[in-house]
Formats: C-alpha cells, structure tokens, sequence
C-alpha cells in the first residue's frame, strides 16, 4: 500500500466505529491493498452503512412524518405573525395620522401631513405585501426569510 | 431463509473454525468463487447476521502483518448452522433433477 495515501484512508476509516475501523484497517493492510482501491472499499462501506439506516421507517418518520409537517407549521406560523404584526401596525399608524391629520387641519398645521402620508402608505403597502404573502403559495419560503432578514 | 452471500459467508467462516475473521473469510469466498468480496458487502452482513443471531463476533488479537490492528473474529452460532444447513437442503432439493447435480443428497457428513 503506497504510504502517500495511508492518510487518506485512516481519514475515511474514522466514520467508522472504532471497532470496525480497527478491523477494517486491518483486513486491508493484510490483504495488501492498492491505496486507492482500499479508499474505494471503505467509502463503499459507509455509503452501505448509511443506506442501511434508510431501510427503518424509523428515519422516514421522522423526515416526513415529523420534520416535514413541522417546517411547514412553522412557515405557516411566521407568515400568520408577520401578518398580525403587520396589520396591528397599520391599524395604530391609521388611527395616529388620522388624529394626526384632524388635529393639524384644525390647528393650520399641514406641513407634517406629507411625511405622515408617506409613512402611512409606505405601512399599507407592507401590508398588502404580506397579506398577499400569506395568503399566496408561492412565497411560502421567503416570509420566514424575510422576517428574519427583511 | 438465507442469501446467497451469507450462505458463503456462513460456510466459509464454519471451514475456517478458529480462525475466521474478516480478512480470512474474504480470501476463502474469493479463493471459493472466483469473484471479488468487496469490504462492504463483508461487514454489512457480518453485522446483518449478528443482528440475527447467526453470527457471533469479538475483537481478537493484533498482529505485524496487520499493522498492530485487531483482528474481528467470528463464529458460526448453533442457529447459523442450523439456517445455513435448510440453505443447503433447499438447493439440493431443488437441484436434484437439474442435469449438472452430479453429487448424490442425503449423505451429509456431520
């Protein structure tokens, strides 16, 4: 065996339980291997260990029973937050610029009401935006997305 | 019932008595067969048949040829024998009136 890829096959052999490890290791310095052939054999060997764990329900479960379901609950969840945070935020910017607004026509004070408008509208179409969000299919990843980025 | 493989793997690791393990058992179905055992198809049954009860493994001594590493030996459990023998049975059932079955059943040697 060439001492040059030694290395590589002592680093491949370290997925493996140590036991088996020894063994392997072992059996292929015995047998007197070409290194890359003996790469080959233990890279085999961890792609039929971890096909295996596949043949259990138990992993399918948990993948499309449990983890699946859940992410989408949790989609579902973020996109419905995002929504109740958004609307409540219209709502109290609403009731603010329009008292705001009553307020300052009476007063003679229109010089703030553009930039309350602005905030209002800018608001409004944030929430169009995650209403539409919700209720559409096709953005389902990227609400979560942009509530933690956005 | 058994598979082919392990039906080898079985017979082989029986003929090798003391001295089965992984390596040794490899080299007598490649000897046996005239085909490569690779490593993987080895070890996942080995553990396949331990699952079952079949096989019983432990790790042996180290030796210089094996660069100091252990040795995983294996022995044949009273239910290995017992399934490799209804293996046997069955394909000599079914080859009795096959015209290469050149060898006479019922006269095992036990």
């Amino acid at each position: 065996m060439s001492r040059a890829a030694w290395p590589l096959v002592e680093l491949a052999a370290r997925l493996l339980e140590r036991e088996e490890r020894e063994a392997v290791l072992g059996d292929l310095a015995e047998a007197g291997e070409n290194a890359w052939q003996a790469l080959l054999d233990i890279l085999r060997l961890e792609c039929r260990r971890q096909a295996l764990l596949w043949r259990s329900w138990r992993p399918w479960f948990a993948g499309f029973g449990i983890a699946f379901p859940s992410s989408l609950l949790l989609m579902g969840g973020f996109r419905l937050r995002d929504l109740y945070l958004s609307t409540a935020q219209l709502a109290q910017d609403f009731r603010r610029v329009r008292t705001d607004w009553a307020g300052r026509f009476l007063a003679n004070a229109v010089s703030h009401l553009p930039v309350d408008r602005l905030v209002l509208d800018q608001r409004f179409c944030r929430w169009i935006g995650v209403a539409a969000d919700a209720l559409g299919e096709r953005c389902v990843v990227f609400v979560p997305l942009s509530f933690f980025f956005g | 019932m058994l598979g082919e493989f392990e039906y080898l793997l079985i017979t082989a690791a029986v003929g090798l008595g003391d001295d089965a393990y992984g390596a040794a058992i490899r080299q007598e179905i490649e000897t046996a067969t005239g085909r490569k055992c690779s490593i993987g198809a080895l070890y996942t049954t080995i553990e396949r048949l331990e699952t079952k009860g079949l096989l019983h493994t432990w790790m042996g001594e180290a030796t210089p040829e094996r660069g100091g590493r252990a040795k995983r030996m294996i022995r044949v459990t009273p239910q290995g024998v017992r399934a490799a023998t209804e293996f046997y049975d069955a394909v000599a059932r079914v080859s009795r009136a096959a015209s290469w079955a050149v060898y006479a059943t019922g006269a095992r040697h036990e």
